[in-house]
C-alpha cells in the first residue's frame, strides 16, 4: 500500500498541471479573442438592405434616409497589404495586381460617376 | 487513454483557426482580397447563433416588379452561387482575370457591398455611351466598322439585391446587345441577400 503512495501522487501531480495547463491556455485563447477587436462571438450584425430600388440612378429612394437611421456597422477586416500579401500569397495577391484592378475599378468609378451626373 | 484523447482534442479546438468554426467550405476559411486599396478577409460570421436582421431579412416584396428570378434567364449565361463567387473572386479576380459586378444603384453599393466588387448601375444599361466606356475598360475594343473585338474580354460575375431582383438580368442583357461575350458572364442569382443571410462578409464605402 505504501509503495503505490508515491507513484499515485506521481499522476496526481501530472493530472492536475494538465489541467491547470488547460485553464491556462483557454484563458490565454478567450483574451486573445477578446482583445483582437473581432471577437467571433460577438460580430456586428452588418447593415440592413434597402427595399430594391426602382429608382432612376442618381436619385433615391422614398425610405432611404428612414433605413439610414437604422444603419449599423457592418464587418469589415482591414489588414496591411504586406500581411495580405503574407497570409494569401497562394492566391497571387500582389501589389501589381493590386494596382491594376484599382485601375480597372477606379476608371469605372469615374465612368459611372460621370453618367449619373448627366 | 481516454484522458489523453480528450486533452488531445481540446488542444485541437483551441489551436484551430480564427475562421474555421464556420468555414466557408470545408477547405477554405477565408479569402482575402483588395477593395478599394484595403486588404479585406471574405469569411463567415463565426457566431452559430447569429441571425440576420435588418431590411435583409425581409422575405416578401411586391410582384409583378420584384418577382423570383428563374435559376437561368438566358441559356448562355451560366448561374453561379456564393462558393463560385468566392471562388472567383480568389482565382479570377485576385489574377486581374475578372470583375464581380453590383448591378444596384450606387447608394446601395456605398452603403453595402460584396468586397472587390464594383458599381456598374443597371439603370446604365441604357446609356450608350457609358456602356461603351465601361466596355473599353472591360476588354472590348470596339472596332471602326463598328464590330467588338472581345478577345481581351476579362470575366465578369454580375449580382443585384437577391433571388427577387432584375437588375443583373438587364444589366447582362445590356452587356449582351453590346457585344460582350456570353461565356464571359456568370449570373449570380442568389445575390447580396444570399451573401448576407450566410454570413459573408461585406464591406461599405466611407
Amino acid at each position: 500500500m505504501r509503495q503505490n503512495r508515491p507513484a499515485f501522487a506521481f499522476k496526481l501531480a501530472i493530472i492536475i498541471i494538465i489541467l491547470l495547463g488547460i485553464i491556462i491556455m483557454g484563458l490565454i485563447f478567450m483574451l486573445n479573442t477578446i482583445s483582437s477587436g473581432n471577437n467571433p462571438y460577438m460580430v456586428a450584425q452588418p447593415a440592413p438592405l434597402l427595399e430594391e430600388s426602382t429608382e432612376v440612378a442618381g436619385e433615391t429612394t422614398s425610405n432611404y434616409l428612414d433605413i439610414l437611421e437604422h444603419y449599423k456597422e457592418v464587418e469589415m477586416e482591414e489588414f496591411s497589404q504586406d500581411q495580405a500579401k503574407e497570409e494569401n500569397s497562394a492566391s497571387l495577391v500582389s501589389q501589381n495586381s493590386e494596382a491594376s484592378k484599382n485601375a480597372i475599378s477606379s476608371r469605372i468609378d469615374t465612368i459611372v460617376s460621370q453618367a449619373l451626373k448627366e | 487513454m481516454k484522458l489523453v484523447l480528450s486533452i488531445a482534442l481540446l488542444f485541437s479546438i483551441l489551436s484551430a483557426g480564427k475562421y474555421d468554426r464556420v468555414k466557408i467550405t470545408e477547405d477554405m476559411s477565408y479569402v482575402l482580397v483588395y477593395h478599394k486599396g484595403h486588404a479585406i478577409k471574405i469569411h463567415r460570421i463565426q457566431d452559430i447563433k447569429n441571425h440576420l436582421t435588418g431590411t435583409y431579412a425581409k422575405i416578401s416584396y411586391p410582384c409583378p416588379g420584384q418577382c423570383i428570378q428563374p435559376i437561368s434567364f438566358n441559356d448562355q449565361i451560366e448561374t453561379v452561387g456564393e462558393v463560385e463567387v468566392v471562388k472567383f473572386i480568389k482565382n479570377q479576380v485576385n489574377n486581374n482575370k475578372g470583375v464581380v459586378i453590383d448591378a444596384r444603384p450606387k447608394k446601395l453599393y456605398n452603403q453595402e457591398t460584396i468586397p472587390s466588387s464594383i458599381n456598374i448601375p443597371f439603370s446604365l444599361s441604357q446609356n450608350t455611351k457609358a456602356m461603351d466606356n465601361i466596355l473599353a475598360v472591360l476588354g472590348v475594343v470596339k472596332k471602326p466598322n463598328g464590330t467588338f473585338n472581345v478577345k481581351k474580354a476579362i470575366n465578369l460575375i454580375v449580382y443585384c439585391n437577391g433571388p427577387w431582383c432584375s437588375k443583373s438580368e438587364q444589366l447582362i442583357t445590356g452587356l449582351l446587345k453590346k457585344g460582350y461575350p456570353a461565356d464571359k458572364i456568370k449570373y449570380y442569382r442568389g445575390g447580396f441577400q444570399m451573401w448576407k443571410s450566410l454570413g459573408l462578409t461585406t464591406v461599405k464605402t466611407k
